[in-house]
């Protein structure tokens, strides 16, 4: 199984979702700060252009 | 002389706390292996994987089985007599795989400032089923936004196949003239064999300033302490039993939980409950969510959020896509087994 992420907003809250290789869900805040979300940037980044879903292998 | 005397007396010609014997003194968190949030074993897929807390294992290549697992002193075993460790940790790979550039088991330190210009020394016992090299080093980290990262040079020991204590000096660089971003960290990084087989046990880690390697103690010099120290970066509840949730309309069911110690920067929430499903034949009224019972509720649900608000000391649970309840009146979920929600604010 893959790590996935989206991003999502529900109300007022928005952060970015990362489907685990386990099958659990994590709630990535987009802070500058949390590891998690420097690795969504990273990810963002090797995949050359923000996208709204993407995959991590 | 006693103990206390001796303390005293060197206390007071040298101004301050007998270096052995501070808290504090030992940069590593859970440097014994006494906290397990997580799990006591783990079969290692994917990459960064924490373990114990505080400590990750980190590769590349494929093809490798490798399990990290606590194991138990048998009781007057531990390699420092009169220090009766609990528990130790065991690295397997059992079978090598292929393609390995870098295969760590690290430990970050938070701040990059934290030794830089100082030289310290590293000290771990260790112990492995045949004579294999390990290497210990450093990184210093200067954050989202900041410098490159740099590695001071480090030492490749020969482990033996009984509990030896290794120490090395490391000269950490200054951080003169860098920039310092967010997140910023040192690194104490263990390179163990690529491509191989192999079994390796880890104790007694630490990492302190000077060049002497003094007598091992934790960060703290606690129990309760170290779990605190711990818990700043990752906490996590197993099972939990009748969380407090609030239906609060717009299809929300929510709960707060306290966080026992303030969390180093907005964590990232993670939970197993993550699908509906039934179990048995359970009546219209009854439903459960994963392992979890939810009481005398009807409804459908879709997902799950855990996060954490400022100062990151509350940890925040909503479940999407709830009809049918109340407005404002509480719901008590009970736990079966295997579920859990964690915030972790990991380096």
């Amino acid at each position: 199984m893959t790590i996935t992420y989206s991003e999502i907003t529900i109300g007022e809250l928005s952060f970015i979702q990362r489907t685990n290789e386990d099958g659990s869900i994590s709630t990535i805040p987009a802070d500058p700060a949390n590891s998690d979300y420097q690795a969504y940037l990273a990810t963002l980044a090797a995949n050359s252009a923000p996208q709204a879903n993407s995959t991590e292998s | 002389m006693s103990r206390a005397q001796l303390t005293s007396t060197v206390e007071q010609n040298t101004g301050g706390a007998v270096a052995p014997f501070v808290a504090g003194k030992n940069k590593i968190i859970n440097g014994d292996f006494g906290i397990w949030q997580r799990g006591t074993s783990f079969s290692l897929t994917g990459s960064n994987i924490y373990t114990a807390d505080r400590w990750f294992v980190n590769y590349d290549g494929s093809g490798a089985t490798r399990t990290v697992s606590q194991q138990t002193f048998t009781p007057g075993s531990a390699p420092v007599a009169g220090y009766e460790s609990a528990y130790f940790f065991r690295l397997a790979t059992t079978v090598a795989g292929s393609g390995q550039t870098y295969a760590d088991i690290t430990q970050r330190i938070e701040d990059v400032r934290t030794f830089a210009g100082q030289t310290v020394t590293v000290s771990f016992w260790a112990k492995a089923d045949s004579a294999i090299s390990v290497y210990a080093g450093f990184g210093q980290n200067f954050g989202s936004g900041g410098s490159s990262t740099v590695y001071p040079s480090g030492t490749t020991f020969t482990l033996s196949t009984s509990w030896t204590r290794y120490t090395t000096q490391i000269a950490v660089p200054s951080v003169t003239g860098k920039t310092i971003g967010t997140g910023s960290f040192i690194e104490l990084d263990f390179a163990y064999p690529k491509n191989a087989t192999f079994t390796l046990d880890l104790w007694g880690v630490q990492v302190e300033a000077g060049s002497v390697a003094t007598p091992f103690t934790t960060a703290s010099g606690t129990f309760q302490g170290e779990l605190a120290l711990c818990q700043r970066y990752y906490y996590q509840i197993n099972t939990p039993t009748n969380l407090p949730f609030t239906f609060q309309g717009n299809a929300t069911m929510f709960a707060s939980v306290p966080l026992p110690v303030t969390m180093r920067t907005a964590p990232t929430g993670t939970t197993n409950i993550n699908s509906f499903t039934t179990s048995g034949s359970p009546s219209a009224t009854q439903i459960y969510l994963n392992a979890y019972y939810v009481g005398n509720l009807s409804g459908t649900y879709s997902s799950a959020t855990v996060y954490s608000t400022l100062p990151y000391n509350v940890g925040n649970i909503q479940l999407y896509s709830w009809s049918g309840y109340t407005t404002g009146l509480p719901y008590l979920i009970g736990s079966g087994s295997s579920v859990y929600v964690a915030w972790s604010a990991e380096l």
